[in-house]
């Protein structure tokens, strides 16, 4: 099957946060020194996937696992950003929530041909709602710029990648069934929006954590 | 391969670029207002800084003695160079003790005022200095609503002159 050039620009874009990452890293406090590493995780996820993809192994549970660090990590940045204490309780909650249902999938219904939608699609609608209301804390006890904050970066390229994706997971599985040509087309904006977070996450790299 | 967009797979396209629109949205009215409240935060710290320079300057260089203190316990925390020369000291330190212990219950008598009523109004106090002279003072002072802050404007009532 023959990948498209976009797919090779979005499966490059992974590495540019890393980069970025691990240039500033003195610079990073230890909550962002998390991040890094989980941007250096999500470019060693994407080539292992372009190697299993070229062997014809499946990649779904790759896919899900990093799902559920990217997760974890982004809720746990907004937690330690916010100084609300509900807010904190229900990013807690949500973790907590995401985990069980992930373990819940990885056990009962984990298929490893076809998207796990459920553990895909409450991934990305928790992302949503969480980031939504991360970028509302932060303007709220905001005391200067809010793109001078890595929160609002790392905030807007999940926010924006999430909910530009969830349709497209959700039928992710209906597409498949329908032709590899029709996947690859939807699968277009799922690459667009990828380029376009990763490099809101590179650009977190360069503000301060106040 | 050709592909059909059908009505579902249309409305799949369509609905995620809304979605992304809205978002990005959401995400450029946070920053507009984010920008407009730091704007007018800065405004504000600016007329408050211009203010604050405007009535320093008044302070440091008014003839009539002024001092920012806590009534309980008598504590100084600024006093310009007017109600230093009067009360003969050279630090706010200095003013603190000489203030803290006044003779007569003077000092006493001024904490219950700012306790009890929140203000005194041309207060008459009277200070032996070092050099033998007794100097008597008009106090006026003013306790802040939340703790025991008091602003005093002090004026040299005896007839002798300080400066030059």
């Amino acid at each position: 099957m023959k990948i498209p050039y976009f797919a090779y620009v979005s499966g490059v874009s992974f590495f540019i946060p890393a980069a970025v990452g691990l240039y500033k890293w003195k610079q990073q406090n230890r909550i962002m020194r998390l991040f890094v590493l989980f941007c250096c995780f999500s470019a060693l996820h994407v080539s292992v996937e372009y190697i299993f993809g070229r062997l014809g192994k499946p990649t779904q549970g790759l896919s899900n696992f990093h799902q559920l660090l990217e997760l974890v990590v982004i809720l746990f940045l907004y937690l330690k950003k916010s100084k609300d204490n509900r807010f904190r309780s229900a990013l807690f909650a949500s973790s907590i929530v995401y985990i069980i249902i992930w373990l819940s999938n990885k056990k009962f219904f984990e298929s490893i041909d076809k998207i796990n939608v459920v553990v895909q699609s409450s991934g990305r609608f928790l992302l949503i709602f969480c980031s939504i209301l991360a970028l509302y804390d932060l303007i709220k006890m905001s005391v200067s710029k809010i793109t001078n904050d890595p929160v609002f970066w790392i905030g807007a390229g999940t926010i924006i990648y999430a909910a530009g994706t969830i349709i497209v997971i959700t039928m992710g599985n209906i597409i498949l069934e329908m032709g590899v040509d029709y996947f690859i087309f939807f699968w277009h904006i799922n690459w667009g929006l990828t380029i376009i977070a990763n490099l809101f996450y590179a650009r977190s790299f360069l503000c301060n954590w106040s | 391969m050709q592909l059909v967009l059908n009505d579902t797979l249309t409305v799949i396209v369509l609905a995620s670029i809304i979605i992304v629109l809205l978002v990005v949205s959401y995400v450029g009215i946070l920053v507009t207002s984010n920008k407009r409240i730091f704007y007018e935060q800065q405004k504000k710290i600016d007329e408050i800084t211009k203010s604050e320079k405007r009535y320093k300057a008044l302070f440091e260089t008014s003839l009539a003695g002024m001092m920012k203190f806590s009534f309980a316990p008598f504590i100084v925390f600024e006093a310009n160079r007017a109600i230093l020369d009067m009360f003969n000291v050279i630090t706010d330190y200095d003013l603190q003790r000489v203030l803290s212990d006044l003779p007569n219950g003077q000092t006493d008598a001024i904490e219950s005022a700012l306790k009890n009523k929140g203000v005194i109004e041309a207060f008459e106090i009277e200070f032996p200095t070092t050099t033998g002279i007794k100097r008597r003072f008009l106090i006026s002072a003013k306790k802040e609503e939340t703790e025991n802050l008091a602003h005093a404007v002090v004026v040299l009532m005896t007839a002798e002159k300080l400066f030059g």
